[in-house]
Protein backbone atom coordinates (compact mmCIF):
# COMPACT_ATOMS: atom_id res chain seq x y z
CA UNK A 1 0.00 0.00 0.00
CA UNK A 2 1.23 3.23 -0.68
CA UNK A 3 2.28 5.12 2.33
CA UNK A 4 4.64 7.94 3.58
CA UNK A 5 6.77 7.82 6.58
CA UNK A 6 8.27 11.13 7.69
CA UNK A 7 11.88 10.32 9.22
CA UNK A 8 12.98 13.44 9.90
CA UNK A 9 11.70 17.46 9.74
CA UNK A 10 12.18 20.69 10.46
CA UNK A 11 12.17 24.12 9.33
CA UNK A 12 14.33 23.21 6.46
CA UNK A 13 14.59 19.82 5.46
CA UNK A 14 12.25 16.89 5.28
CA UNK A 15 13.36 13.34 5.35
CA UNK A 16 10.51 10.90 3.80
CA UNK A 17 10.28 7.39 3.26
CA UNK A 18 7.70 6.51 0.37
CA UNK A 19 6.41 3.29 0.51
CA UNK A 20 5.20 1.29 -2.82
CA UNK A 21 5.51 4.52 -5.29
CA UNK A 22 7.63 3.50 -8.84
CA UNK A 23 11.26 4.60 -8.68
CA UNK A 24 10.46 6.68 -11.56
CA UNK A 25 7.18 8.62 -10.11
CA UNK A 26 8.94 9.49 -6.90
CA UNK A 27 12.18 10.90 -9.03
CA UNK A 28 9.56 13.07 -10.61
CA UNK A 29 8.77 14.66 -7.63
CA UNK A 30 12.49 14.84 -6.75
CA UNK A 31 12.80 16.77 -10.41
CA UNK A 32 9.68 18.33 -9.81
CA UNK A 33 10.80 19.71 -6.45
CA UNK A 34 13.77 21.05 -8.23
CA UNK A 35 13.06 22.59 -11.14
CA UNK A 36 8.81 23.11 -11.49
CA UNK A 37 7.86 24.14 -8.62
CA UNK A 38 7.06 28.29 -8.30
CA UNK A 39 9.03 30.66 -6.51
CA UNK A 40 10.01 34.43 -6.16
CA UNK A 41 13.45 35.67 -6.91
CA UNK A 42 14.43 38.83 -8.19
CA UNK A 43 14.90 39.04 -11.94
CA UNK A 44 15.52 42.60 -12.89
CA UNK A 45 17.84 45.31 -10.99
CA UNK A 46 17.20 49.12 -11.72
CA UNK A 47 20.44 51.01 -10.79
CA UNK A 48 19.84 55.18 -10.44
CA UNK A 49 22.87 55.42 -8.72
CA UNK A 50 26.12 53.45 -7.43
CA UNK A 51 29.56 54.57 -6.48
CA UNK A 52 30.86 51.72 -4.43
CA UNK A 53 33.51 49.07 -5.64
CA UNK A 54 31.50 46.62 -6.73
CA UNK A 55 29.79 46.97 -10.32
CA UNK A 56 26.75 46.55 -11.13
CA UNK A 57 26.79 42.85 -12.18
CA UNK A 58 28.31 41.89 -9.30
CA UNK A 59 25.22 43.73 -6.86
CA UNK A 60 22.56 42.32 -9.04
CA UNK A 61 23.84 38.65 -9.14
CA UNK A 62 23.97 38.95 -5.24
CA UNK A 63 20.47 40.26 -4.60
CA UNK A 64 19.38 37.62 -7.15
CA UNK A 65 20.76 34.78 -4.89
CA UNK A 66 18.25 36.04 -2.11
CA UNK A 67 15.88 33.64 -0.97
CA UNK A 68 12.60 35.67 -0.87
CA UNK A 69 9.52 34.47 1.03
CA UNK A 70 7.22 32.37 -1.56
CA UNK A 71 4.31 31.00 0.35
CA UNK A 72 1.76 33.39 -0.27
CA UNK A 73 3.28 34.74 -3.15
CA UNK A 74 3.18 31.66 -5.12
CA UNK A 75 -1.00 32.04 -5.45
CA UNK A 76 -1.05 35.56 -5.33
CA UNK A 77 1.17 36.49 -8.57
CA UNK A 78 1.12 35.66 -12.27
CA UNK A 79 2.89 32.53 -13.54
CA UNK A 80 6.23 33.15 -15.50
CA UNK A 81 4.25 32.12 -18.72
CA UNK A 82 1.70 34.51 -18.70
CA UNK A 83 4.79 37.25 -17.81
CA UNK A 84 6.89 37.04 -20.91
CA UNK A 85 7.49 39.99 -23.68
CA UNK A 86 8.66 43.47 -23.17
CA UNK A 87 5.29 44.71 -21.85
CA UNK A 88 4.14 42.30 -19.04
CA UNK A 89 0.77 42.45 -17.63
CA UNK A 90 -0.11 43.57 -13.80
CA UNK A 91 0.32 40.98 -11.09
CA UNK A 92 3.36 39.87 -12.39
CA UNK A 93 6.39 41.97 -10.79
CA UNK A 94 7.06 43.41 -7.02
CA UNK A 95 9.72 45.72 -6.40
CA UNK A 96 11.94 45.94 -3.71
CA UNK A 97 13.71 49.10 -2.92
CA UNK A 98 17.39 49.82 -1.43
CA UNK A 99 19.18 53.55 -0.64
CA UNK A 100 22.40 53.46 0.76
CA UNK A 101 25.14 56.41 1.44
CA UNK A 102 27.99 57.28 3.60
CA UNK A 103 29.84 60.36 5.03
CA UNK A 104 33.41 60.86 4.76
CA UNK A 105 34.74 58.68 7.00
CA UNK A 106 32.02 56.31 7.00
CA UNK A 107 32.22 52.30 6.69
CA UNK A 108 28.59 50.41 5.51
CA UNK A 109 27.61 46.82 5.47
CA UNK A 110 24.34 46.49 3.17
CA UNK A 111 22.48 43.19 4.55
CA UNK A 112 19.65 41.49 2.75
CA UNK A 113 16.93 43.36 5.37
CA UNK A 114 17.87 46.75 3.67
CA UNK A 115 16.00 45.62 0.65
CA UNK A 116 12.81 46.88 1.48
CA UNK A 117 9.80 45.87 -0.36
CA UNK A 118 7.56 48.60 -1.90
CA UNK A 119 4.37 47.48 -2.73
CA UNK A 120 4.16 43.77 -0.81
CA UNK A 121 5.47 43.22 2.80
CA UNK A 122 5.04 39.08 2.88
CA UNK A 123 7.97 39.15 -0.04
CA UNK A 124 10.60 39.77 1.54
CA UNK A 125 14.31 38.13 2.23
CA UNK A 126 14.29 35.02 4.04
CA UNK A 127 17.57 35.79 6.15
CA UNK A 128 18.21 39.06 6.53
CA UNK A 129 21.75 39.32 7.68
CA UNK A 130 23.01 38.39 4.45
CA UNK A 131 26.14 40.71 3.70
CA UNK A 132 25.01 42.37 0.21
CA UNK A 133 27.28 45.01 -0.32
CA UNK A 134 30.07 46.92 1.35
CA UNK A 135 30.27 50.66 1.16
CA UNK A 136 33.42 52.77 1.68
CA UNK A 137 33.61 56.07 2.52
CA UNK A 138 31.78 58.75 0.53
CA UNK A 139 30.36 56.04 -1.97
CA UNK A 140 26.23 55.78 -2.75
CA UNK A 141 24.04 52.94 -4.11
CA UNK A 142 20.23 53.36 -5.20
CA UNK A 143 18.57 50.65 -6.93
CA UNK A 144 14.91 49.25 -7.50
CA UNK A 145 14.81 45.12 -7.71
CA UNK A 146 12.27 43.56 -9.37
CA UNK A 147 11.00 40.23 -8.60
CA UNK A 148 8.84 37.82 -10.24
CA UNK A 149 7.65 33.71 -9.76
CA UNK A 150 10.17 31.50 -11.84
CA UNK A 151 10.74 27.98 -11.78
CA UNK A 152 14.19 26.17 -10.90
CA UNK A 153 14.79 24.66 -14.70
CA UNK A 154 14.68 28.88 -15.85
CA UNK A 155 17.55 29.59 -13.21
CA UNK A 156 18.68 28.17 -10.03
CA UNK A 157 17.74 31.09 -7.81
CA UNK A 158 14.00 30.07 -8.22
CA UNK A 159 15.11 26.59 -7.29
CA UNK A 160 12.82 26.35 -3.70
CA UNK A 161 14.84 23.15 -2.92
CA UNK A 162 19.17 23.07 -2.71
CA UNK A 163 19.77 19.27 -2.04
CA UNK A 164 16.44 17.12 -3.71
CA UNK A 165 18.13 13.35 -3.48
CA UNK A 166 15.91 9.93 -3.69
CA UNK A 167 18.24 7.27 -2.52
CA UNK A 168 17.46 3.03 -2.26
CA UNK A 169 17.11 2.09 1.53
CA UNK A 170 19.76 -0.46 1.90
CA UNK A 171 19.24 -3.82 3.55
CA UNK A 172 22.44 -5.49 4.84
CA UNK A 173 22.35 -9.37 6.45
CA UNK A 174 25.38 -10.85 7.65
CA UNK A 175 25.11 -14.66 7.67
CA UNK A 176 26.38 -15.65 10.96
CA UNK A 177 27.18 -19.41 10.20
CA UNK A 178 29.39 -18.54 7.72
CA UNK A 179 31.03 -15.14 9.64
CA UNK A 180 34.11 -15.93 11.20
CA UNK A 181 34.61 -12.81 13.16
CA UNK A 182 37.58 -11.80 11.64
CA UNK A 183 36.00 -7.51 11.98
CA UNK A 184 37.50 -6.52 8.25
CA UNK A 185 34.77 -5.44 7.70
CA UNK A 186 33.85 -3.45 10.60
CA UNK A 187 37.38 -1.84 10.05
CA UNK A 188 36.72 -1.40 6.22
CA UNK A 189 33.37 0.32 6.47
CA UNK A 190 33.75 4.08 5.92
CA UNK A 191 30.36 5.11 7.57
CA UNK A 192 30.91 2.91 10.35
CA UNK A 193 28.08 1.64 10.26
CA UNK A 194 28.96 -1.92 11.52
CA UNK A 195 29.85 -3.34 14.69
CA UNK A 196 30.72 -6.34 16.74
CA UNK A 197 28.06 -6.77 19.83
CA UNK A 198 28.08 -9.97 21.96
CA UNK A 199 30.59 -11.89 19.36
CA UNK A 200 27.84 -10.99 16.79
CA UNK A 201 28.34 -8.42 13.53
CA UNK A 202 25.35 -5.85 13.91
CA UNK A 203 24.71 -3.41 11.19
CA UNK A 204 22.86 0.04 11.30
CA UNK A 205 21.65 0.09 7.75
CA UNK A 206 20.95 3.77 8.43
CA UNK A 207 24.65 4.95 8.10
CA UNK A 208 24.89 2.39 5.08
CA UNK A 209 25.99 3.59 1.99
CA UNK A 210 25.47 0.99 -0.27
CA UNK A 211 29.40 0.94 -1.24
CA UNK A 212 29.76 -2.68 -0.93
CA UNK A 213 33.45 -2.67 0.40
CA UNK A 214 32.55 -4.66 3.29
CA UNK A 215 31.21 -7.64 0.96
CA UNK A 216 34.58 -6.87 -1.26
CA UNK A 217 36.46 -7.59 1.69
CA UNK A 218 34.78 -10.29 3.61
CA UNK A 219 36.67 -13.39 2.61
CA UNK A 220 33.86 -16.70 4.10
CA UNK A 221 31.09 -14.23 1.62
CA UNK A 222 29.04 -13.74 5.02
CA UNK A 223 27.63 -10.35 4.14
CA UNK A 224 25.00 -9.90 1.46
CA UNK A 225 23.94 -6.59 0.11
CA UNK A 226 21.27 -4.98 -1.82
CA UNK A 227 18.51 -2.56 -0.84
CA UNK A 228 14.66 -2.38 -0.28
CA UNK A 229 12.42 -2.92 -3.49
CA UNK A 230 9.30 -1.22 -2.45
CA UNK A 231 10.82 1.66 -0.49
CA UNK A 232 12.85 5.19 -1.20
CA UNK A 233 14.04 7.62 0.93
CA UNK A 234 13.24 11.68 -0.41
CA UNK A 235 15.24 14.04 1.08
CA UNK A 236 14.37 17.59 0.36
CA UNK A 237 16.42 20.82 1.69
CA UNK A 238 14.82 23.84 1.43
CA UNK A 239 16.79 27.24 0.40
CA UNK A 240 14.22 29.30 2.84
CA UNK A 241 11.67 30.59 0.25
CA UNK A 242 9.21 27.48 1.04
CA UNK A 243 8.89 24.92 3.83
CA UNK A 244 10.14 21.78 2.79
CA UNK A 245 6.79 20.20 3.13
CA UNK A 246 5.16 22.54 1.04
CA UNK A 247 7.79 22.20 -1.89
CA UNK A 248 6.79 18.55 -1.56
CA UNK A 249 3.28 19.25 -2.62
CA UNK A 250 3.58 21.39 -4.92
CA UNK A 251 5.70 19.20 -6.70
CA UNK A 252 3.26 17.04 -6.77
CA UNK A 253 0.48 19.69 -7.61
CA UNK A 254 3.18 20.29 -10.71
CA UNK A 255 3.51 16.83 -11.87
CA UNK A 256 -0.54 16.56 -12.26
CA UNK A 257 -1.17 19.93 -13.75
CA UNK A 258 1.39 18.33 -16.32
CA UNK A 259 -0.90 15.50 -17.04
CA UNK A 260 -3.73 17.49 -17.20
CA UNK A 261 -2.64 19.10 -19.55
CA UNK A 262 -1.01 16.59 -21.40
CA UNK A 263 -4.54 14.77 -21.48
CA UNK A 264 -6.37 18.28 -22.44
CA UNK A 265 -3.63 17.50 -25.69
CA UNK A 266 -4.15 14.10 -26.18
CA UNK A 267 -7.97 14.06 -26.25
CA UNK A 268 -7.96 17.72 -28.40
CA UNK A 269 -5.94 15.82 -31.24
CA UNK A 270 -7.92 12.35 -31.05
CA UNK A 271 -11.27 14.20 -31.08
CA UNK A 272 -9.55 15.83 -34.15
CA UNK A 273 -8.94 12.27 -36.04
CA UNK A 274 -12.87 11.32 -35.14
CA UNK A 275 -15.13 14.43 -35.78
CA UNK A 276 -12.79 16.64 -37.63
CA UNK A 277 -13.83 19.97 -36.06
CA UNK B 1 36.28 39.03 -1.67
CA UNK B 2 32.86 39.00 -0.15
CA UNK B 3 31.37 36.31 1.03
CA UNK B 4 29.05 34.63 -1.41
CA UNK B 5 25.42 34.44 -1.37
CA UNK B 6 25.16 30.89 -1.72
CA UNK B 7 27.19 27.64 -1.43
CA UNK B 8 28.56 27.44 -5.24
CA UNK B 9 28.26 23.63 -5.53
CA UNK B 10 24.93 23.02 -3.73
CA UNK B 11 22.98 26.14 -3.60
CA UNK B 12 22.65 26.52 0.27
CA UNK B 13 22.47 30.06 1.44
CA UNK B 14 25.24 30.79 3.58
CA UNK B 15 25.93 34.65 3.78
CA UNK B 16 24.28 35.31 6.81
CA UNK B 17 26.15 32.74 8.93
CA UNK B 18 29.80 34.66 7.58
CA UNK B 19 29.53 37.17 10.16
CA UNK B 20 28.95 34.90 13.46
CA UNK B 21 31.77 32.41 11.56
CA UNK B 22 34.38 34.78 11.87
CA UNK B 23 33.24 36.42 14.85
CA UNK B 24 33.39 33.01 16.95
CA UNK B 25 36.77 31.82 15.10
CA UNK B 26 38.40 35.10 15.82
CA UNK B 27 37.37 34.28 19.59
CA UNK B 28 39.07 31.03 19.73
CA UNK B 29 36.92 28.53 18.92
CA UNK B 30 37.27 25.42 16.50
CA UNK B 31 35.93 26.62 13.15
CA UNK B 32 34.83 22.55 12.36
CA UNK B 33 32.77 23.04 15.67
CA UNK B 34 31.44 26.22 14.75
CA UNK B 35 30.23 24.91 10.92
CA UNK B 36 28.75 21.85 13.19
CA UNK B 37 26.50 24.13 15.11
CA UNK B 38 25.87 26.50 12.37
CA UNK B 39 24.39 23.53 10.41
CA UNK B 40 26.96 23.73 7.86
CA UNK B 41 27.12 20.00 6.80
CA UNK B 42 28.32 18.94 4.01
CA UNK B 43 32.05 20.18 2.66
CA UNK B 44 31.14 21.96 -0.17
CA UNK B 45 29.54 24.37 2.35
CA UNK B 46 31.98 23.92 4.30
CA UNK B 47 35.04 25.11 2.51
CA UNK B 48 33.47 27.97 0.90
CA UNK B 49 33.92 29.15 4.72
CA UNK B 50 37.49 27.92 5.38
CA UNK B 51 38.59 28.98 1.81
CA UNK B 52 37.23 32.34 2.21
CA UNK B 53 39.08 35.54 2.19
CA UNK B 54 37.17 38.11 2.81
CA UNK B 55 39.11 40.77 0.84
CA UNK B 56 36.18 43.31 0.40
CA UNK B 57 37.59 45.63 3.18
CA UNK B 58 40.83 46.59 0.92
CA UNK B 59 38.81 46.82 -2.13
CA UNK B 60 36.19 49.35 -0.82
CA UNK B 61 38.63 52.13 -1.44
CA UNK B 62 38.82 51.83 -5.22
CA UNK B 63 34.76 53.14 -5.78
CA UNK B 64 33.58 55.20 -8.32
CA UNK B 65 34.59 58.60 -8.04
CA UNK B 66 32.01 61.09 -9.42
Amino acid sequence: MVGIEITEKNDTVLALVLRDIPLEFANAIRRAALEEVLTMAIDYVVFYDNTTALSDEIIAHRIAMVPLRSDLAIDKYRRPEECRGSNPPEGCYVSLYLEAETGPQEELVIYSKDLKPQEDPEVVPVYGDIPLIKLGPQQRVVLEAWARLGRGREHIKWSPATVSVLTYIPNVRVITERCNLCRLCVERCPTKAISVVNDRIVVDSTKCNLCRQCVSVCEPEAIELDWEKDRYRLLIESSGSLKPERIFLEAVLQIKTKLLEFQRSFKEVFSGVGGGS
Amino acid sequence: MIIPVRCFTCGKVIGHLWEEFTRRVASGENPGKVLDELGVRRYCCRRMFISHVDLINEVIVYGRKV
